[in-house]
């Protein structure tokens, strides 16, 4: 192999601009409340999400215990188990996952990933997060409020959301909505400093191309949620007035209580319109940066280039722009034209190319690559498996002809939940499990981890398979109660409580992995700076965990991609980022 | 310079890397980055709100609001402030500070008048329809106007900023960034009034242009 000698000092061109300028806290409250620093706002963000999150997930429960044993918990009442399906929706696509992987991930890893010192605006950044925290305080402050929280569904839609009779259509759905729009002001400064640090901080040598694809992944997604987010702040600020002002933009003439409404002239399919507008994209805003993180978690615990990286790069970018023409396929039943249905499956199947190009390359990477099942790994398979599944119910669910009969039934619960909820989580786990060394500078409990991810992987799969099933058979999703139903089978409800079983079984393991983190992050073996091996910017940073301002006193140079795992004729299996070609070991320079 | 159409990044350097992109260079663009970032949020939004008004408008219950003269007047108001803003632009490229400092307390001053004025506007669309905002035009006009007025009121912190800063200093083209940034906003915000305006609240011209393109 040929051998490239370089002398560094005329490879690297003197930095034509000086450093950024770091605010350095004084106080131990700008230090660790009022931070500036990317990574304790990450760390902010992903405790906030988890916590929220696992509010959620107690909400699971409960409407699971409902399904399974109707009638034995008193108290799940008809409004509460309504409320507790809404708020288990919305919490965990909006205030668990996109905070999480935006605002926690993104936060953490874009800086050191493209190697700058923090966020362009790190002000903004602070805000972004108690903007945040203020929405996550509105939205859980519904639950103490007279009437509750909203029991609208995830979707809000009206005119039933805000209707007398529907839990929560007083206080809880403004809330719910102020709420929301507070989220949206707070993720767009956040937005705001994702898009720019990547396009404007990245280091020498750091170009579009050769940023890792989890980078890829959460730029695409933060670019989607900040047109996409506006739709939701419009539709949200719309029914405010709805509710506040009298106005009808959502609300037709209606007869409610027996009594005829204020309202006139109002369309809740315009509602329907923009939610979906943000709801469907609100899916890639989740799945792309899964998408991105899973990818660099194959190559770097297989030890090998990802197959096909432009390809993939490319494929994001496309999913990206694709999820703004498919919105109407969550609106079949609306009673819409259907050449307008037919437009919309046809877009809607067209998205499964560059997705399956993404699931083919994530396939030809493990392919004869020297795979070590650690855990990031376990989980980065385990979400291949569920997002294939996920992938494959939503063909049919796709297609506006078989989507019509399986409309609001499980079989939708369980499509949606492998694809954009259990896949996902699998990623948020496996990246947990892979940067904790990092973030902490400790190990986890290895046997904690598997337990986890076993009970997780394997219960989660006994949740959502056997519910296509139930879907299958007719079973309807937000129903309080389906038993005495004469068309469904005894067996449904055995199904039924079969799930619930594995569901509060999956939870428990959910503790288990908190525990792991919060304890092994004071007690947990030290971890050195590289554990994986890995070649990105974020391991090679001098102190472990990175310190405030991520590198050293000089910024890292890049010269290749993050993919240069297993080089022909190198000694080591990995060729960090910043290291230059005459230090890469060839076979020439041996 | 690396394309990302042609870049393969698999193959590693082999010749002066590229220069640095980090430093005093990403302060002085990051903030013109992140505002045309912001105005396209800002496009979407105001887009979105027009799409959803022209679909309400084809039910045939659809009753336009009532003509209001005095936004006539508020938007000469805003083109004279956009204009105050180009002319600070200018001056502050000439080194005039005097005449930068005028042009940017004038834009301040008739922004603030402009606001006003839609204020104004909806006392008087109030009184027109009785309080009775169940007419969907007309809570149309108040979100949307309400919704650019919020975003003129924002974008005044940043003017009120810009003007702090070019009475504490003597070098004009030390304010340019500033100056320049503020004369995007407003420039941007005039014409998305523009559209609203032409569009929405000047007689059936919305009408005409979806019977144009067949929606009617």
């Amino acid at each position: 192999m040929e051998h490239i000698a370089h002398d560094e000092t005329s490879f690297v061109r003197p930095a034509e601009v000086g450093e950024m300028e770091l605010y350095h806290a004084k106080t131990w409250l700008g230090k660790y409340v009022f931070s500036q620093d990317a990574k304790t706002i990450a760390i902010q963000y992903a405790a906030t999400a988890i916590a929220i999150g696992m509010v959620a997930l107690v909400l699971s429960w409960f409407m699971r215990l409902q399904l399974a044993w109707p009638n034995t918990f008193t108290f799940i009442d008809p409004a509460y188990y309504l409320q507790a399906v809404t708020m288990h929706g919305m919490i965990m696509v909006v205030y668990l996952l996109t905070a999480l992987f935006l605002g926690g991930f993104g936060n953490y890893l874009i800086p050191l990933m493209v190697g700058a010192r923090d966020m362009v605006f790190p002000w903004l950044n602070m805000i972004s997060f108690w903007v945040y925290f203020t929405a996550v305080l509105l939205l859980a402050a519904s639950f103490f409020v007279g009437g509750g929280s909203t029991g609208a569904g995830w979707t809000l839609y009206p005119p039933q959301a805000i209707l007398p009779g529907t839990p929560g259509s007083e206080a809880g759905i403004l809330l719910m909505l102020a709420s929301l729009a507070v989220f949206i002001i707070g993720f767009t400064m956040g937005g705001l400093n994702y898009v720019v640090t990547i396009l404007q901080a990245r280091t020498r040598g750091m170009t579009l191309m050769r940023m890792p694809l989890t980078v890829w992944g959460i730029f695409v997604a933060t670019v989607l949620a900040l047109f996409a987010f506006p739709a939701l702040f419009v539709s949200a600020i719309m029914m405010s007035l709805d509710v506040l002002l009298g106005t009808s933009f959502f609300m037709p003439a209606i007869m409610t209580m027996g009594s005829e409404a204020d309202h006139v002239g109002g369309n809740p399919l315009l509602f329907q319109h923009l939610f979906w507008f943000f709801g469907h994209p609100e899916v890639y805003i989740v799945a792309l940066p899964a998408f991105g993180i899973v990818s660099d978690l194959i190559s770097i615990h297989a030890r090998k280039n990802i197959f096909g990286y432009r390809m993939m790069v490319w494929a994001i970018v496309i999913i990206g722009a694709l999820s703004f023409v498919v919105w109407a396929h969550h609106m079949y039943v609306s009673g819409m034209n259907p050449y307008f249905g037919f437009f919309f499956a046809t877009t809607t199947l067209i998205i499964a190319v560059p997705t399956a190009l993404k699931v083919y390359n994530w396939v030809l990477t493990l392919w004869q690559g020297n795979i070590h099942l650690t855990i990031p790994m376990l989980f980065s398979i385990a979400f291949l498996l569920f997002f294939i599944n996920g992938g494959m119910t939503g063909l049919f669910l796709g297609n506006a002809t078989v989507s019509m009969p399986l409309s609001d039934t499980l079989f939708v619960v369980a499509h949606f939940h492998m694809v954009m909820a259990v896949a996902p989580v699998m990623v948020v786990c496996g990246a947990i499990y892979h940067w904790y060394p990092k973030i902490t500078g400790r190990w986890y409990h290895e046997g904690m981890a598997r337990f986890h991810f076993w009970v997780t992987f394997v219960g989660s799969y006994l949740v959502f398979l056997p519910m296509h099933y139930l879907g299958i058979m007719g079973v309807p999703r937000r129903y309080f109660e389906i038993t005495g139903t004469t068309f469904l089978p005894d067996s449904a409800q055995n199904v039924n409580a079969s799930i619930t079983i594995a569901a509060l079984v999956v939870g428990v393991a959910q503790i288990v992995f908190l525990y792991n983190l919060i304890v092994s992050a004071f007690n947990g073996k030290k971890a050195p700076g590289n554990p994986w091996n890995a070649t990105s910017l974020e391991w090679q940073t001098e102190t472990t965990p990175p310190g405030h301002g991520n590198f050293g006193k000089e910024l890292p140079c890049v010269y290749r991609w993050a993919y240069d795992y297993s080089v022909p004729g190198v000694e080591e299996d990995f060729i960090p980022q910043n290291v230059p070609p005459r230090n890469a070991q060839t076979e020439g320079a041996q | 310079m690396s394309n990302i159409f042609t870049e393969q990044p698999w193959i590693a350097d082999t010749g002066p890397i590229a220069p640095a992109l980090s430093g005093a260079e990403i302060a002085m663009h990051s903030r013109r980055s992140a505002l045309k970032v912001l105005l396209s949020v800002v496009s979407i939004f105001f887009m979105l709100m027009i799409v959803a008004y022209g679909g309400r408008m084809l039910y045939q219950d659809w009753q336009p609001t009532p003509q209001i003269s005095l936004l006539w007047a508020n938007t000469g108001l805003l083109l004279l402030s956009s204009l105050c803003l180009q002319a600070a632009l200018m001056w502050a490229r000439a080194d005039k500070v005097h005449w930068v400092r005028g042009a940017l307390v004038g834009a301040g001053v008739l922004t603030v008048l402009f606001l006003a004025g839609q204020l104004t506007a909806w006392q008087q669309l109030t009184s027109m329809v009785l309080g009775d905002f169940s007419n969907p035009s007309v809570g149309f006009f108040f979100m949307i106007t309400g919704i650019h007025g919020l975003h003129m009121a924002g974008g005044m912190v940043a003017l009120v900023r810009a003007i702090r800063r070019a009475f504490g200093q003597s070098d004009a083209r030390a304010m340019e960034h500033n100056v320049s940034n503020c004369a995007l906003y407003w420039h941007y915000l005039l014409g998305v009034w523009l559209v609203v305006f032409g569009l929405l609240f000047t007689g059936n011209n919305f009408e005409i242009l979806l019977r144009i393109c067949g929606f009617i």
